[in-house]
């Protein structure tokens, strides 16, 4: 990478991850001083962030490849998981886990080594399984992944002995707090979005455009595939970390397809193609279940990556299709947010020199 | 294993694999004109469920509710086609993914808000219970409909495809689809007729599914939709003969698991069907009957 290119790559990065950042900080600040009120925003806020997170994961792949992953909710079930195995007390263990291993039984680890291991497995599994899946065309590969997931739950609903089935698993210690949270939500922006300007991430979009096109000038779409599959698949382990030690019981439901469509859906709505679309599309969707949650009156309580019941989930399909139909690539399309600022600047105060989207972020209209 | 208890399984297989091979048509026929993989597809079986669910409820006879059933998932498909995937015609693979996707959703959350979201039990006739004794096998009635019903459904549709011009178009369409429209085949004529026959598959799985489970459900649509993709990437998206011979590997590999895995490991019989499939995709990435020429 020479100078002039990778100084502008972070000043790209800095400029694009910074104004989410503060977006995501006023949230923070919000939830900060509404806690102790008994307000649900305690909930709500902490739970946005980690799907902030999980919808990043997804971008990282599908938003950079254009191809389909149904399977990352499969990862974030590893994660939770393997947090579970390593951070429920010992009292409890015994009476949730039948044929755990002694040597795990005692483990009570505390937050952040949970969540580095917790990755590290879910890395392990998508390396395993991503160097048959990235060799597969899209359509065999978006098939495969939807295996995943229906794999990855018929393990976590039948190894009773260390899931405990579909009863699922509880006793979890609260460690993830609000500002744990959002720590890893800008940590996951930051990564999403130097991936996504990175070499690999440039490959891949060249790749989602045309295939042929990117094969033919040297880029190798397996192998770029392949290390976007196993990087977004971390992360989305690492969300699955996070998100069980804020809610602190969980069932294999949970990481089953409600959870893929709802994940899907922000992508959908806020925009795949850019960070800010997938940050702004999990606010939407969170917004948008909590209205329809209060509009069915069912009493506020600790609600889960949104949990939706059968309006919420309809409407938002609905407000998913019409995006599909009326505004194919989300909301933000293909700007972030801080090129939109950009934008308005240069239509209300036009002329300006200076003014207007860098060279790493010239996107085209429309497709 | 004995040579009986073999046999037996071969028929479990058959008749397992007919109905996955009759859904796997149905999916990849629209895949074919529109490059499509149509997610609503498994809601059209739901749809076939519920409408014979709410006809025999109110004293319709069984083969009614049956022809009625098939014809509403027929005009389903057909509404689906003219409402939601018009307009996005020419969009990209994915798009039309998670809009067929997005379209399934809210048609199983129409069920779960006017229905019920509890599972409702359907009668089908007696005679399905029953079985005959060929020697030591026992063959139920359903197995034998489903076979014949099957088998005549795809002697059926082959005819058409490579008999009727309506036919031979769709087939162009699928190779070609520009080229098929420069020859005179009308775009929005094949892409109709695709769902017409797409729904009446759908339709007449959704029969044989329904009075094989017992029940609907709002959510019953998505293992036959799973089964049908998977078995339709086997054989190589795109092809129909690659989408049967898929749905009787599928059938096959999952009554293989259930008969040979010790009862310890029963639950994980899908998991390892699933495994082989990904094993299959492994070595043929395209998969089995994939078409040879690379789709612009």
């Amino acid at each position: 990478m020479n100078r002039l290119r990778s100084s502008l790559y972070f000043r790209n990065v800095t400029k694009t991850s910074g104004l989410i950042i503060a977006f995501l900080l006023i949230i923070a600040v919000v939830g900060a001083l509404s806690a102790g009120t008994g307000s649900s925003l305690t909930l709500i806020i902490p739970n946005f962030f980690i799907t902030v997170i999980i919808v990043i994961a997804l971008q990282m792949f599908t938003g950079n490849s254009g191809v389909v992953s149904w399977g990352h909710s499969a990862f974030v079930g590893i994660g939770a998981y393997v947090t579970a195995w390593l951070t429920v007390p010992a009292v409890i263990k015994s009476d949730v886990f039948d044929s755990m291993p002694s040597w795990l039984l005692n483990a009570e680890w505390s937050f952040l080594p949970s969540i580095v291991v917790a990755t590290a497995a879910g890395t392990i599994v998508a390396a395993l399984i991503g160097i048959v899946l990235c060799r597969m065309k899209e359509t065999a590969m978006a098939m495969s992944t939807l295996a995943l997931l229906v794999i990855a739950h018929g393990v976590y609903a039948n190894w009773f002995g260390m899931t405990r089935g579909a009863q699922g698993v509880y006793g979890l210690p609260q460690n993830t707090t609000l500002w744990g949270a959002f720590g890893f939500a800008c940590f996951a922006v930051i990564v999403g979005v130097m991936f996504r300007d990175s070499r690999v991430g440039l490959r891949l979009q060249a790749s989602r455009e045309d295939p042929l096109a990117a094969e033919a000038t040297g880029v190798s779409v397996v192998k770029s595939r392949y290390i976007a599959w196993v990087a977004s698949a971390a992360l989305a382990a690492l969300s699955g970390s996070v998100w069980a030690q804020f809610n602190l019981a969980f069932d294999p439901s949970q990481f089953y397809y409600t959870q893929v469509f709802a994940v899907l859906s922000m992508l959908v709505i806020g925009g795949m193609a850019t960070m800010s679309g997938a940050v702004i599309g999990a606010g939407v969707v969170t917004v948008i279940s909590q209205v329809l949650y209060n509009l069915e009156g069912g009493s506020f309580f600790g609600m889960e990556v949104p949990r939706i019941s059968g309006l919420q989930q309809m409407i938002l399909a609905i407000i998913t299709l019409l995006i599909l139909i009326y505004r194919r690539n989300g909301i933000l399309s293909w700007w972030e947010l801080d090129e939109w600022v950009r934008k308005g600047k240069d239509r209300f105060f036009p002329g300006r020199p200076g003014s207007g989207a860098g060279p790493l972020s010239d996107k085209k209209d429309g497709v | 294993m004995s040579a009986a208890e073999i046999g037996q399984q071969m028929i479990n297989a058959l008749s397992l694999g007919s109905m996955y091979a009759l859904l796997a048509l149905g999916l990849a026929l629209v895949f074919g004109v529109m490059g499509l993989v149509n997610f609503a597809y498994g809601e059209l079986l739901t749809i076939t469920g519920y409408t014979m669910y709410l006809l025999t409820l109110n004293g319709v006879e069984w083969w009614i509710a049956v022809i009625v059933g098939i014809a509403f998932a027929t005009i389903a498909s057909l509404l689906m086609e003219r409402f939601a995937f018009r307009p996005l015609r020419n969009a990209s693979f994915l798009t039309l993914l998670f809009s067929s996707f997005a379209l399934a959703v809210i048609i199983q959350n129409v069920f779960r808000a006017t229905v019920s979201p509890r599972t409702k039990g359907i009668e089908g006739p007696t005679l399905f219970i029953r079985a005959i004794h060929i020697g030591p096998l026992s063959i139920s009635w359903l197995s034998i409909i489903t076979i014949t019903v099957g088998v005549a459904c795809l002697l059926g549709l082959l005819l058409f495809m490579r008999t009727s011009i309506a036919g031979i178009g769709m087939r162009a369409a699928a190779e070609n689809f520009a080229v098929a429209r420069l020859m005179g085949v009308k775009a929005n004529r094949v892409i109709a007729l695709a769902f017409v026959i797409s729904g009446l598959l759908a339709g007449v799985a959704g029969v044989l599914w329904i009075s094989r489970s017992g029940s609907v459900d709002p959510g019953m649509g998505f293992t036959p939709i799973l089964k049908a993709f998977i078995a339709t990437v086997i054989g190589g998206l795109g092809s129909l003969p690659g989408a049967v011979l898929g749905g009787f590997i599928l059938a096959a590999a999952e009554v293989f698991f259930i008969a040979v895995l010790p009862t310890s490991v029963a639950p994980f019989s899908d998991p390892f069907a699933l495994l082989l499939v990904i094993v299959i995709l492994y070595f043929k990435p395209n998969g089995l009957l994939a078409p040879v020429a690379e789709r612009a």
